[in-house]
């Protein structure tokens, strides 16, 4: 323990440690208040004048339409619809801009968020292309919640026709979201990118802090004299693992609790109660809330954390000085963003899990995984993106840190 | 007690830096000495345990350094060439880091750090950072750290580079004390480091061991082969480049008297000198410059 406290004093002392720990807490904050700016509405005001208003005034404004708050009945969302037909044909719109901003705040604002998920919900099965509002039969959107799995079964044989177990797999899995649906004003897609994006930075971040572990010792030779020492092998390479994942890993969970305390003060802890579905596609496959989801794209993205950091450790102990280290380290953290950008179909998919930095991005991250319906496939078993990306992240941990360790100790020039 | 150097080489790619050198290091000073690129460090490194050897193997008391592991490093102590250390760190910090990674407690570490910076003359600058030291403080809180855990084994390379000649007398006069009843091995090429307080000398050329002994011993070698003359500074010119001179000195007769070596003497004036290990030393390595 004496020499984990020493060690993480040793790295705490470091300056470019103590700027990228600020910069990471400063992020904790900063990335929950951004998506509050893209807030807006216009409302009247009791002199009868219309005003925009923005940012925490805005977020105000929508607490406080609270019609629509609580279950998302069938019965709220044929009034949805029925409303916004009204006003569509009122101006002849078929996809809305033809109706004045003032009339959508006022008349529609409370039910822009069902609208997208009631049109998916009534999807060709065969296209995928959603139906228009003015297209929408009332009287069917009252079997929304029947609908749902229907439109799952759709999107599944679209995606993965020939696996059929992906299919059952997602229907499966389907069957555990509760419903009807729930949902209050609160945080939104905007900031569940914006934790996504956090999250990355944050692990570039500690990244950073990692590649120098034991490349540092190399770099400055005082490797030659602290492996000369009792406990300078298996028990300092121990200790410096420990020490990596010690100050990086609550930076990262601490922060990421920041960023969610923050959010959902901004924005109003009521939100956190909303369905998932509401905010993403209404066939979504995991089973929470908003608030739900922020802690599990958090701690599932914290173990993709923990696996790119202890990969990162093991290319230090392979690495001759701070600057290979570092190139190497930020490399394959950036790769799978790479390969999801670069390598098109089931390779991509699975270099995409495979990778020690897997999961760790923006298109490719794990909130986008939980949002989609990709399967990874063996023969004739699927998986789930998800569940492979974060059963290989457990898997990394140990195996990358004990790499580390080894290298370390059997390292001899 | 013994260290047992047995049949060691080591080659990197294309070049044979210790060639099958076998040595036992009995308790006492040993001086390793050599030209730069004899495999003095690299000898070292293989006796420290942070390099293998290509062949044959190191013996602590008759059991092999690589199947003792940490139980050797307990007692082992070494200092290298170049001096790494942390940038961030202050030499309490240093100290207290490197103590316990050699399994001192914290008593036994405060009151170690407190002697030593004292015995070395550091105290003043224990909470500066180390990267803002001179370079022969640098070294003592190397030679600090070496001597953490009173460790039977101390190897030290080059250790008095840096270190002004009242500082390298300190140094010696500590190791001498130390020097009882433990190893250390000082590798060098400033002969008068090792000279007065090594027990036996061991010399290196091209990754051999060519010479071992005490340091009269060695010194035999070279016995009817050194000289002193004087000559005037115009005949200078004609002697420099076919005698191995040692020393030059202008006498105030307008003369220059020369220490030079040969196999006979190269003058009628030539009077034969006692030789001494830095006389070996050029000797052995003739393109070297003498260091005092």
């Amino acid at each position: 323990m004496r020499l984990l406290g020493l060690e993480i004093k040793r790295i705490l002392k470091t300056r470019i440690t103590w700027i990228l720990l600020a910069a990471s807490l400063f992020l904790g904050v900063i990335m929950a208040y951004l998506p509050v700016t893209f807030e807006g509405a216009v409302v009247t005001t009791e002199g009868g004048e219309e005003k925009e208003i923005t940012g925490l005034e805005a977020v105000a404004y929508y607490q406080n339409k609270r019609e629509m708050f609580g279950e998302v009945t069938a019965e709220k969302l044929q009034e949805a619809v029925t409303v916004y037909q009204e006003v569509y044909e009122t101006y002849d719109s078929q996809y809305g801009s033809e109706v004045p901003a003032e009339v959508f705040y006022k008349k529609l604002a409370c039910y822009s968020p069902f609208i997208h998920g009631i049109k998916e919900a009534f999807a060709n099965a065969e296209t995928g292309v959603a139906p228009g509002v003015r297209d929408l039969d009332v009287r069917q959107v009252g079997d929304y919640y029947d609908q749902l799995e229907k439109r799952l079964a759709a999107v599944m044989d679209m995606e993965q026709k020939k696996h059929p177990q992906a299919k059952q797999t997602a229907l499966d899995k389907f069957a555990r979201v509760s419903r009807p649906y729930r949902y209050y004003y609160g945080a939104g897609g905007n900031s569940m990118d914006y934790e996504t994006l956090f999250l990355f930075l944050i692990t570039i971040f500690s990244v950073v802090i990692a590649a120098t572990i034991f490349s540092a010792d190399r770099q400055t030779g005082a490797d030659d004299i602290l492996r000369c020492t009792r406990h300078g092998r298996l028990k300092l390479a121990g200790v410096k693992v420990a020490a990596a994942f010690l100050i990086t890993g609550i930076t990262c969970l601490l922060c990421g609790i920041i960023w969610i305390l923050t959010t959902n003060t901004l924005f109003g802890w009521e939100g956190t109660e909303t369905s998932m579905q509401v905010i993403y596609s209404v066939t979504s496959l995991p089973p929470f809330t908003v608030g739900q989801l922020q802690w599990a794209n958090l701690l599932g993205g914290y173990v993709l954390f923990l696996a790119t950091i202890s990969f990162t450790l093991f290319l230090s102990s392979l690495a001759k000085d701070n600057v290979s280290a570092l190139a190497l380290g930020l490399v394959f953290a950036l790769l799978p963003i790479i390969v999801y950008t670069a390598v098109p179909g089931v390779l991509g998919d699975w270099l995409s899990c495979i990778l020690p930095s897997g999961g760790i991005g923006l298109g490719n991250s794990l909130l986008y995984a939980m949002c989609d319906f990709s399967f990874l496939h063996i023969g004739s078993a699927s998986f789930w993106n998800v569940d492979v990306l974060l059963l290989l992240g457990i898997f990394k941990i140990p195996l990358f840190s004990f790499l580390a360790m080894f290298a370390y100790c059997k390292r001899y020039v | 007690m013994e260290l047992k150097i047995d049949h060691v080489t080591k080659q990197y790619k294309d070049k044979l830096a210790v060639d099958d050198v076998s040595l036992t290091l009995t308790p006492g000073v040993w001086g390793l000495l050599g030209a730069n690129g004899a495999g003095k460090t690299t000898l070292m490194r293989m006796i420290a345990g942070i390099m293998k050897p290509a062949s044959g193997d190191i013996l602590y008391d008759n059991l092999s350094i690589q199947s003792l592991q940490g139980e050797y490093r307990n007692i082992f102590g070494y200092l290298p060439q170049e001096f790494g250390f942390y940038p961030e760190f202050t030499v309490a910090d240093y100290l207290s880091y490197v103590a316990a990674l050699k399994g001192l407690s914290r008593v036994e570490t405060r009151n170690k750090i407190d002697m030593l910076l004292e015995e070395l003359t550091l105290t003043d600058v224990r909470r500066k950072k180390i990267v803002k030291l001179s370079g022969g403080m640098k070294r003592r809180v190397g030679i600090a750290q070496a001597l953490l855990n009173e460790p039977e084994i101390l190897i030290l390379d080059e250790p008095t580079s840096g270190l002004d000649p009242g500082e390298r007398v300190k140094f010696r006069n500590i190791l001498s004390k130390f020097a009882q009843n433990r190893i250390v091995l000082i590798s060098t090429h400033i002969v008068p480091d090792v000279e007065y307080i090594a027990n036996q000398n061991a010399i290196m050329k091209e990754g051999r061991i060519i010479a071992l002994g005490t340091t009269e011993k060695l010194e035999r070698l070279v016995e009817n082969k050194v000289y002193r003359c004087t000559m005037r500074p115009g005949e200078l010119a004609k002697w420099e480049g076919r005698l191995r001179i040692v020393n030059l000195k202008n006498e105030e007769d307008g003369k220059v008297s020369l220490r030079y070596l040969s196999e006979e003497p190269v003058t009628e004036n030539s009077i034969a000198e006692a030789p001494r290990l830095e006389d070996l030393y050029l000797w052995l390595f003739p393109q070297e410059e003498v260091r005092v």
